[in-house]
């Protein structure tokens, strides 16, 4: 008369729909590779003809916020499937072994499933560091490697999609490494990408393509992150400021989003972020932002815009 | 024990303020004690019975696995002395002359009670049960295993249920449905077709073949 409530899969992380991914916006070498593995699932009955089976694990590296969970809900999107989003807090536990059985019971758990789940691991480093062998907590040392090994085994079992991703792939243990067929390194987005970015977030306003030409080489090297951060301070900034009676002009605006938006010390500085309002980044960006791109005015006669402060951008070369 | 220096003899403040703390800790845990109590009084005054909030205050406070064997472990004690009130069925083995810790008994005993038509799934132990007789009114135990759909997640399914009806087309047709979803600005993942149906390539080939990329950000500029 024990009654044993089975583990559901809701308990292990959160269930995404396909309905809630959104578009990942990526260099070129990474979607080929993502496009090919797309089509190679979808190829599945006639790889199946000779013998051989899609892929199905991939591991994200990268550093922080280059958009390595959006990467993977969008995948899991594309194939219609609900994507599990593996907290690895499930995973940790006090008592030796519970560890192990977690990942055990989540394997399962995915296996007994009739839609198949794609898997992903986040911060996958905190599941799957490299098993110990320095004898000076054996204990734990066991357990951690008891606890990969589980996972090597339910890896190779697993017959639906996976993907991990860490911002420390150096840190993975080799074996599981290895059972990830595909390995994609996501770097700091291109100077297209950075355009792409920068419009989506400012979206409801519109940006001209010499603005925004120059606010993306002036973000060199910043990560998608922190774009959308810039961004939608901006755009926060839009709606409070003039409720909350402050300074409106660009310039106090900008200065206000580059205090309090910043990349991390290690990532390096990003032109703008250095130069500030020195950069030419901030003399194009036309003020106030409008929804239309009609709205805006000549760019050839400088005007000056409500506040009084005289928007005196160029558009440069295209 | 620290001395203080010069002297041979304990320090008299350190301890004072180990005392202190110790008393300072004592007073809250007085304090909170009654704070307690002040709380059953006002759920008593609201209607409830206080021990049983207790009751259910030591459950939530025990293991899962913990309070699941206490109770086990006393409704078998409860049923040894037939103090036990349970369904009928239990009642009924209870009655028979049965060792209740030997499954094999209890199966033996569950066969009996198997009705003509229809099957019962009973829990014997730690593993379920399934009793159920055959045309010629023999009965028969297996043990049961739970079918795959009931750990099915109720959410897994519900994501993976399309949210839009399935559009009645062939392949062709998806793709065409691919290419006007691109121009209506839907987003390539607005596909309506089911993970496992073909179609739901042709409706991604054409949404990607009309915009011209691969759905994965801007194209070739």
């Amino acid at each position: 008369m024990v009654s044993r409530v089975p583990q559901r899969l809701e308990s292990f992380g959160d269930i995404l729909t396909p309905e809630e991914a959104s578009e990942p916006i990526l260099a070129a070498p990474v979607r080929a590779a993502l496009m090919e593995w797309l089509e190679e699932i979808w190829a599945k009955d006639e790889l199946e003809a000779v013998g051989l089976k899609p892929r199905r694990r991939a591991i994200f590296t990268g550093i922080p916020g280059t958009g390595k969970t959006t990467l993977a809900h969008h995948l899991a999107a594309r194939l219609g499937l609900p994507m599990l989003l593996v907290r690895p807090e499930q995973f940790l536990s006090e008592y030796v072994g519970a560890s192990a059985r977690a990942i055990g019971q989540l394997f399962q758990c995915v296996q007994a499933q009739e839609t198949p789940v794609f898997l992903f691991f986040d911060e996958f480093d905190s599941m799957a560091a490299k098993r110990m062998t320095g004898g000076k907590n054996q204990v734990a040392e066991q357990d951690h490697n008891h606890q990969i090994n589980t996972l090597l085994k339910s890896l190779d079992t697993l017959d639906t999609f996976a993907v991990a991703a860490t911002n420390f792939g150096d840190r993975i243990d080799e074996a599981v490494w290895r059972r990830f067929e595909i390995q994609i390194d996501l770097a700091a987005p291109g100077d297209a990408e950075r355009r792409r970015i920068l419009e989506r977030y400012f979206a409801p306003f519109m940006l001209p393509r010499f603005a925004l030409d120059e606010l993306s080489e002036a973000m060199a090297t910043a990560t998608p992150a922190l774009m959308r951060q810039f961004c939608e301070h901006i755009k926060r900034q839009i709606i409070v400021g003039p409720k909350a009676n402050w300074d409106m002009r660009r310039e106090a605006v900008l200065v206000r989003v580059l205090e309090t938006v910043k990349p991390h010390p290690d990532a390096g500085l990003p032109r703008l972020w250095s130069r500030k309002l020195d950069d030419r980044a901030c003399a194009a960006l036309p003020w106030p932002l409008q929804k239309n791109l009609d709205a805006y005015p000549e760019p050839s006669a400088p005007a000056a815009d409500a506040s009084g402060v005289v928007t005196d951008f160029k558009p440069r070369g295209r | 024990m620290a001395t203080s220096p010069g002297r041979n003899t304990v320090s008299a403040s350190q301890l004072q303020g180990y005392i202190d703390r110790i008393e300072r800790l004592r007073a809250e845990k007085k304090q909170i004690g009654e704070d307690e109590k002040a709380v059953f009084a006002e759920l008593k005054a609201a209607g409830f019975t206080p021990a049983r909030v207790r009751d259910v205050l030591k459950i939530r406070d025990a293991k899962p696995g913990d309070y699941d064997e206490a109770k086990a472990e006393l409704d078998m004690y409860l049923h040894a002395l037939g103090m036990e009130r349970e369904s009928p069925l239990f009642q009924a083995v209870g009655l028979m002359d049965v060792d209740i810790t030997a499954r094999d008994q209890v199966i033996e005993a569950f066969k009996l009670l198997v009705p003509k038509k229809g099957e019962i799934i009973v829990k014997i132990g730690k593993t379920p049960v399934r009793l159920w007789r055959d045309s010629d009114g023999e009965a028969h135990a297996e043990d049961y295993r739970e079918p795959k759909a009931a750990a099915q997640s109720s959410a897994v399914q519900q994501a993976a249920q399309p949210r839009k009806e399935v559009p009645d087309v062939d392949d062709a047709g998806a793709e065409v449905l691919g290419a006007e979803a691109y121009k209506a600005n839907e987003p390539i993942t607005s596909n309506p077709f089911p993970w496992d149906d073909k179609r739901r390539q042709a409706f991604d080939k054409g949404w990607r073949d009309a915009s011209g990329t691969d759905g994965m950000g801007p194209g070739g500029d």
